[in-house]
């Protein structure tokens, strides 16, 4: 079979707003008609069944917003990043905005941390909820093969809990390497019924250096 | 919209993406410039919903006047229902998040008799009075239209104005009307005389009815000397021209059918005498090639869909099929898009452009024979053969096709106990058809069977007709069971008191009102989901009302009997049907409107067949 040149090239968009109630598959869905409507050269794989080769890096979870999110997308010729960028932004939702498109300078793979913004609705005082994460963590967690309790705490890599307007803004970089990934609702889930209510913003994908995953 | 209290409840439904609005292609409009203001409410789910190619086709007709914003707005699940009634948020249209009480018109499509309920509920969570007579000017004009609206009676109580036909251009007309009368400052009962008069609008407040002791209609007049006696459905008289949305908003969820849509023509040539869509729905008007290619293009570029389904009656009978498909391919296939086409009449061409325009996925094929003898197929005007029903499976099969499902109906009218096993008889037949030759090691045929029960509907020759009982619906699909004795055959049944219940508010009257603001406080939802249909349930709120619902639909209306419908022109003349009626009695086929005009009623009324062919 003729091997045909393509290039991968990585999409630095957003999920917030309304998309934050997409399912994952769903998102697959909605970004991957996005994709056609833009106009790039996209690339199929060359079965009996066409598809798009389209990686998410980390797709956050339903509830949770991304204002820092990364799909890669194979295509068939290089492109201008920022003409990409413009022409894929008009063709996502509007609550799925394009920022920027790249050639990656690293592989999704090496994703090491995820940072996130945790808005709380509670009584407890920031102070009071950053004493409760300085031990040890333990949550009932699940994966697919059991549900056990667990200390996450050597999950957490940095926490810090800050005012805000009717609760407590929650800063965490949680660890989300392949082998080590955790989910931030166990954050919450920690806090039990002292939280009414809470949303969930992600604002970075970094590596192990702490650096962007460019 | 109150967003904070909506996200609370957002995270404890199943499927929010049902109720937040904001996808791709969605139409914002400045509300402070907008003269009128419609919400368009659909009375069951999101998916189902955003699906309904019709209602994008009004809402587009609607939306291109600068002046109105049309609005979606879908029947909430039952999960986000008792959610909004907890915390008291009334229904909201999705782009403004407004409340659909605020808004100038609410509209309904009336696509099927089990969603009445919801119409209702609707309103009810709203806050709007649910009773036409009970909102004054303060409140939205409530409309409606839909395939259901020709027999409009049974919502007559609910619904200030029916649209009776296609709605494109009635619509607007109806619209611009409002928005007149809205700057005038004029009343609703004068908005509602002036209504009256615009082609294809009924406003069910303005006519009497008074009913004789043995329950039948005894009159039904209007009250005033300028409201028309005879209600004439709207339709376009041709389609190529006609508005059609090729940008929608796409869906984050997915929704049933979720692909571009083309509709390629409108009308039936053939006469089935058990379908309504066949006779409300005549002339026949084709869309050129040219145009749907165009079409698709278009809808290709602005949804990113990978899929096109065809859609229309009968699409075998279009005159350009060969040439649409053929366009089509040219460049549907380097974009990797399928084509998919509705079930087709078994007797149809069944050449190789078919097997390509094809979805390749997909590997079976539905076919339609309705009835299982030749005698049935005759009554209902079926007008095809054993012969051809062969030769059509065995294309399919020759081809590698080895699924085929085939529709029936049970409950037809002078059906005997050997129609019924000649459906078995039928299907056994066709399996044996498939290893009368040699096929390929290891694959076996599937034949599905599926049989839905009669419900006579209006407008059809066999409106007249009484519905089987449910018991000896019951009695008839076991039948059937018993005669199946190889699981190459499977078989599958629709629910009987489903099926009772469409009859009774297909054939209803306005004293059904009573019964479905009944049911609607009682709780009864979303009646044609199987996880809410409770027939229990409806017979002790028909016995609360007073009503014999049998009356509707197990008894025979006579021929001159005045029906709840008869104020409705669909076009086909009653006599028309009468003659369809006896002739099925009979046992005497009708050929279809490209061999010979049957003189319908519509021959003098925008038909171009009749012209071209037979003679009237």
């Amino acid at each position: 079979m003729e091997q045909i040149t393509k290039y991968t090239l990585r999409v630095f968009w957003q999920k917030k707003g309304n998309a934050k109630y997409t399912s994952h598959l769903d998102t697959q869905r909605t970004v991957t008609r996005a994709l056609v409507r833009s106009g790039l050269p996209l690339y199929y794989t060359q079965g009996f069944n066409p598809h798009l080769k389209l990686v998410f890096c980390l797709p956050v979870s339903i509830y949770q917003e991304a204002l820092y999110d990364i799909f890669d997308i194979d295509i068939l010729e290089k492109v201008d990043v920022a003409a990409a960028a413009e022409a894929l932004n008009k063709a996502m939702p509007k609550d799925m905005p394009v920022i920027k498109t790249a050639y990656p300078k690293k592989k999704l793979k090496d994703l090491a941390y995820a940072s996130y913004e945790i808005y709380a609705e509670t009584k407890l005082t920031p102070a009071q909820i950053e004493e409760k994460f300085s031990g040890e963590v333990v949550v009932e967690k699940k994966s697919k093969k059991k549900c056990a309790f667990t200390d996450i705490s050597p999950w957490i890599k940095e926490l810090k809990a800050e005012e805000a307007e009717g609760g407590v803004c929650i800063k965490t970089t949680l660890s989300a390497s392949p082998d080590e990934y955790l989910n931030p609702r166990y954050v919450t889930e920690f806090l039990g019924e002292d939280v009414s209510y809470s949303s969930t913003v992600r604002t970075a994908l970094l590596d192990i250096n702490g650096a962007y995953l460019e | 919209m109150n967003t904070q209290r909506i996200k609370h409840i957002l995270a404890k439904v199943e499927k929010p993406g049902r109720y937040t609005g904001g996808e791709y292609g969605e139409l914002i409009k400045d509300k402070e410039q907008m003269d009128v203001r419609m919400a368009f409410c659909f009375p069951d789910t999101y998916e189902i919903g955003m699906s309904n190619l019709g209602v994008k086709i009004l809402m587009k007709c609607l939306n291109d006047l600068p002046w109105l914003w049309c609005e979606r707005c879908y029947a909430p699940w039952d999960d986000m229902e008792k959610e909004m009634r907890r915390e008291n948020i009334p229904l909201y249209a999705l782009e403004s998040g407004d409340n659909v009480r605020d808004f100038d018109v609410v509209a309904f499509t009336l696509q099927y008799e089990l969603c009445y309920t919801n119409v209702v509920n609707m309103l009810e969570l709203s806050g709007i009075p649910i009773y036409a007579k009970d909102r004054d000017d303060g409140y939205p004009i409530v409309i409606a239209g839909g395939a259901c609206a020709y027999n409009p009676e049974p919502m007559a109580d609910f619904i200030d104005v029916f649209s009776i036909g296609e709605g494109e251009y009635a619509l607007v007309e109806l619209a611009e009307l409002y928005r007149q009368y809205k700057k005038e400052g004029k009343s609703k009962a004068e908005f509602l005389r002036a209504a009256s008069k615009i082609k294809g609008m009924y406003v069910p407040s303005l006519y009497e009815v008074s009913y004789g002791d043995d329950g039948k209609i005894a009159s039904f007049e209007p009250k005033f000397d300028d409201v028309p006696a005879k209600i004439e459905k709207t339709f376009l008289t041709e389609l190529d021209e006609a508005p059609f949305p090729t940008s929608h908003e796409m869906p984050y969820i997915e929704t049933v059918h979720d692909r571009m849509v083309l509709e390629v023509f409108r009308g039936c040539i053939r006469g089935c005498r058990f379908c309504q869509a066949g006779m409300i729905c005549r002339p026949v008007r084709e869309k050129s090639p040219e145009v749907l290619n165009e079409q698709a293009k278009a809808l290709y570029k602005n949804t990113g869909y990978n899929e096109i389904s065809m859609c229309s009656l009968s699409i075998s009978d279009y005159t350009g099929l060969t040439e649409l498909i053929e366009k089509l391919l040219s460049w549907t296939e380097k974009e990797k898009i399928n084509l998919s086409l509705p079930s087709m009449r078994i007797d149809s061409f069944y050449g190789e452009l078919m097997e390509k325009a094809m979805n390749v996925r997909q590997s079976g094929l539905t076919f339609a024979p309705e009835a299982g003898t030749q005698r049935l197929r005759d009554v209902i005007n079926k007008n095809i053969d054993e012969e051809e029903i062969m030769a059509g499976c065995a294309a399919a099969f020759d081809r590698g096709r080895t699924a085929l499902k085939l529709y029936f109906m049970n409950g037809l009218p002078t059906e005997t106990d050997d129609d019924i096993r000649g459906i078995a008889t039928l299907a056994q037949k066709i399996v044996d058809l498939y290893y009368s030759k040699k096929r390929t090691k290891g694959k076996g045929v599937q034949v599905t069977v599926s049989v839905s029960c009669l419900v006579p509907k209006p407008f059809t020759p066999f409106q007249w007709m009484g519905q089987d009982a449910v018991d000896e619906l019951k009695r008839k699909q076991l039948l059937l069971k018993e005669c199946i004795t190889t699981r190459k055959i499977i078989y599958n049944y629709h629910d009987s008191e489903v099926s009772f219940l469409e009859a009774v508010f297909a054939r209803g009257d306005r004293r059904l009102s009573k019964a479905i603001a009944e049911a609607v406080k009682r709780g009864q939802r979303f009646d044609s989901w199987d996880e809410f249909f409770s027939f229990s349930a409806w017979k002790e709120i028909f016995e609360a009302t007073g009503i014999e619902p049998e009356f509707y639909a197990n008894r025979s209306f006579g021929f001159d009997e005045l029906l709840p419908w008869d104020h409705i022109d669909c076009g086909v003349s009653k006599e028309f049907l009468i003659k369809e009626a006896k002739k099925a009695v009979a046992e005497q086929t009708t050929p279809d409107c490209r061999t010979k005009c049957s003189a319908c009623g519509m021959q003098n009324k925008g038909c171009t067949l009749c012209k071209k062919g037979g003679s009237n």
